[in-house]
């Protein structure tokens, strides 16, 4: 049986059925704002695609900046300083063995209790994972929960890094991380719980009562925008309260602005253009040196990047532990076509230069400005700027002359990158060095600060001086925040902790 | 016939052919010849060098001027290629199809129909993808989605004309197949083929800008006017210059392309079933 109605009647029904919609809206939007008044919205420049702190993105710098909001750590970055997580303590009781102490107040946000079992089970599963974590904890032979609060570790040789590399693995419930779609809507014990999570778009976070206190946001959203002239329209609008890192290049468009306030922190993050040092000409460091000396590669970073990189003096960037400044390479084309001409390459040479744009700021105009000074002493390289997918895979099957690249030092550490990168056994672009090999096994072993410290010096030295790639800048990252934020730190990280921000209205 | 527009049309292409033709050799434009302390400088500014930057400077330094010209060269290059290339492969199929009629038509048509099914960008970027980027591809990439249009509009004139009497009566004094599609057949054919050409010149430059601001079109070392405004996108607050300058004399072509092509089609009556797309 159809209704009929007359025209009035449609009329006077359809507008009951708009203002009802309209006063809905209104009483959603003004319970909201109350709420929204202490709801952070920031974006990292980079998407989220994956909660999974042990799985194929564990060292991607946005599943850590989401790790650490989530999850906990038994040993939290402080700065220089390695702090207490969810340990108290730790002593290393013989060189092979380490035994941590844990807090019995920290639960995961299901309400279960978080005990040695689940550190035991979440070391076990990124040791397993096969992915870029797993590299860490190879040489772990034992994991032990002794009591709910004790927990020992050993290896099958020393692990210096034991404590740093612990501030990158995330504790999830052993109960329940192996069950499927669970890192959909993962559970911690961190300090904000997982609302919803959609990869590559937005990832939504609520507070949570933490051992360390409960965050004094409410709400924080996540969302990723891809352009970079949208986020930066967006910071300016106000529809993000933060932003970082905001790219060199745009930093005058953020600069004057009253109501938003630039803060910047030299990174972990550098580029560097790796030599594949297995292939000719590249077998010799003076063809190497050359390449570098070629290039002005101060005048480069100082007009690219201005305030958003700073000139590398090691092979990693001096917020590193283990940096030891070096000697730098003065720009003289004369001197590099000599030193090609010793190598018998005095007419130059073609070879390539692999990068994907995505790698980091300016990555195509740095690549381009190098490629221009090569071309000066005679050197033609052919750019090949090409999908990330298949960047990686060339990387991996070192089908490369050269490699321009953004490389990040995760934990702090020199071990993460000298140690991981330059080991003859990695063999991730040809460069073989029994000395060098010796020098970074030993300082991955040792567990003392001071005889790390020299050991990285001088393997900074052999990497520098051997020019088994070139580093030009280091990148400083710079937050955009709106006046509104207070209590922001800025991490050189780029995985700012997010507890002590507060809002002003 | 010709409208004033059509004139200015006219004019205007022919300067840009012109520029294409012999631009690069008053302004040469080396990609690799980057100079970073000029970096992002506004139009009518002299360099450190001493040279004069009419349209302003890149994000490297380089001259935008000369990058827009020689950006021009490859945009015309591959507009002309692209819509030559289609065109003969587009004129050889439809005269078959629509000639011979039957499974030959069937095969050629349906081909035809199911590729247009794709939106012809997304295509474009599929081969694009995998031929991996170089001038000869994109070539390539764009011509394999431009063919069947061509195509198309042949086998209409083709079917429309293979019954009318002149080509019956050479059939009756014994004429070869191909010399009646050479002879009778492909000359009732060339006034919509050539409507159809100007219009797709102009798209043909679009999809090549398109592929070219995705970075899947000419390589970095070579100038296009669609990845001159890829690189200006990030500058568009700071140094509009970089993407408006390529932007506008793309923008001017496609217009003057569409009015000759417009101009072209009220001209001639039976090209009114010139598919456009």
């Amino acid at each position: 049986m159809v209704s009929t109605y007359n025209r009035r009647g449609f009329l006077k029904i359809s507008g009951i059925g708009l203002a009802s919609a309209y006063l809905a809206a209104c009483s959603v939007g003004g319970g909201d704002s109350g709420a929204a008044a202490n709801a952070l919205k920031a974006a990292f420049a980079q998407p989220v695609n994956d909660l999974d702190p042990h799985g194929p993105s564990s060292v991607d710098e946005s599943t850590l900046l989401a790790g650490r909001l989530i999850y906990d750590t038994l040993i939290r970055r402080d700065g220089d300083k390695l702090v207490p997580g969810v340990a108290t303590s730790w002593e290393q009781t013989d060189e092979n063995t380490w035994v941590f102490q844990l807090r019995d107040d920290v639960t995961f946000h299901d309400g279960s209790k978080l005990t040695a079992g689940d550190v035991k089970a979440s070391l076990e599963r990124v040791k397993d994972a096969g992915t870029a974590q797993s590299a860490l904890w190879t040489s772990v032979s034992a994991v032990e929960a002794e009591t709910d609060t004790t927990l020992r570790i050993t290896t099958s040789e020393p692990l210096g890094t034991m404590p740093v590399n612990l501030t990158l693995m995330f504790i999830l419930p052993a109960a329940k991380m192996n069950e499927p779609g669970f890192f959909r809507k993962p559970i911690g014990s961190g300090p904000f719980r997982v609302d919803g999570f959609t990869p590559s778009d937005e990832l939504r976070l609520s507070a949570v009562e933490h051992w360390g206190g409960k965050p004094k946001l409410d709400r924080v959203t996540l969302p990723y925008i891809p352009e970079t002239s949208s986020q930066i329209t967006a910071l300016r609008t106000g529809e993000l309260s933060a932003l970082w890192p905001v790219p060199p290049d745009q930093l005058r468009e953020l600069e004057g602005l009253d109501e938003i306030r630039l803060e910047t922190i030299p990174s972990y993050a550098y580029y560097f253009n790796w030599f594949n040092c297995g292939r000719e000409p590249f077998t010799d460091p003076r063809v190497r040196r050359a390449m570098w000396r070629a290039v002005d590669v101060a005048g480069i970073v100082k007009n690219l990047f201005g305030d958003g990189a700073e000139l590398m003096t090691a092979p990693i960037p001096s917020t590193v532990f283990g940096h030891a400044p070096q000697e730098p390479y003065r720009h003289d084309p004369d001197a590099a076509k000599r030193e090609l001409a010793d190598a018998g390459l005095a007419d130059g040479f073609r070879t390539s230069l692999m990068w994907f744009s995505d790698t980091g700021p300016l990555a195509d105009a740095l690549a381009q400005a190098m490629i221009s000074d090569w071309a000066k002493i005679g050197v033609t390289v052919e750019p090949q700027n090409v999908e990330k997918a298949e960047w990686l895979r060339r990387l991996n099957a070192k089908e490369f002359d050269m490699d321009l690249q953004i490389n990040t030092v995760t934990t702090g550490d020199a071990d993460f990158t000298l140690g991981r990168l330059y080991d003859s056994d990695a063999d991730r672009m040809g460069y073989r060095n029994p000395e060098l090999d010796t020098i970074l096994r030993q300082a991955h072993r040792d567990s003392d600060r001071g005889r790390r410290e020299e050991l990285y010096s001088r393997a900074c030295k052999i990497v520098w001086d051997d020019a088994v790639g070139m580093f030009p800048a280091a990148l400083i990252s710079t937050y955009g925040l709106r006046s509104t934020v207070e209590g922001f730190e800025p991490a050189a990280s780029n995985q700012p902790d997010l507890r002590g921000v507060t809002l002003a209205s | 016939m010709k409208s004033k527009a059509a004139k200015a049309a006219t004019g205007v292409l022919a300067l840009f052919v012109l520029v294409a033709v012999f631009g690069p050799m008053l302004a040469p434009y080396d990609s690799v010849a980057t100079g970073v302390s000029d970096r992002l400088l506004p139009p009518g500014s002299t360099l450190s060098d001493g040279s004069f930057a009419l349209l302003g400077t890149d994000q490297l330094g380089r001259d935008v001027f000369a990058q827009v010209i020689a950006g021009s060269r490859i945009s015309l290059l591959v507009a002309v290629t692209v819509v030559v290339v289609g065109g003969l492969i587009g004129l050889v199929l439809g005269l078959l199809a629509g000639y011979y009629g039957g499974w030959l038509d069937t095969v050629i048509s349906r081909v035809g129909d199911m590729q247009l099914a794709f939106p012809s960008i997304l295509l474009a970027i599929l081969l694009a993808g995998a031929l991996g980027p170089s001038l000869t591809n994109v070539i390539i990439a764009l011509a394999v989605t431009r063919w069947v249009i061509f195509a198309r509009v042949v086998r209409g004139s083709a079917l429309s004309t293979r019954n009318r009497e002149f080509v019956d009566s050479a059939r009756v004094m014994g004429a070869g197949s191909v010399r009646i599609m050479a002879r009778y057949i492909y000359p009732s054919c060339v006034q919509p083929l050539l409507v159809a050409a100007t219009v797709q010149v102009g798209l043909t430059m679009v999809a090549e800008a398109a592929l070219s601001f995705l970075g899947l079109g000419v390589p970095i070392d070579q100038a296009s006017w669609g990845s001159t405004i890829a690189a200006g996108r990030d500058y568009l607050a700071s140094a509009w210059w970089i993407a408006a300058v390529p932007g506008i004399a793309l923008t001017l072509v496609v217009i003057c392309v569409g009015v000759l092509g417009d101009s072209a089609r009220d001209g001639s009556d039976n090209t009114k079933v010139a598919v456009v797309r």
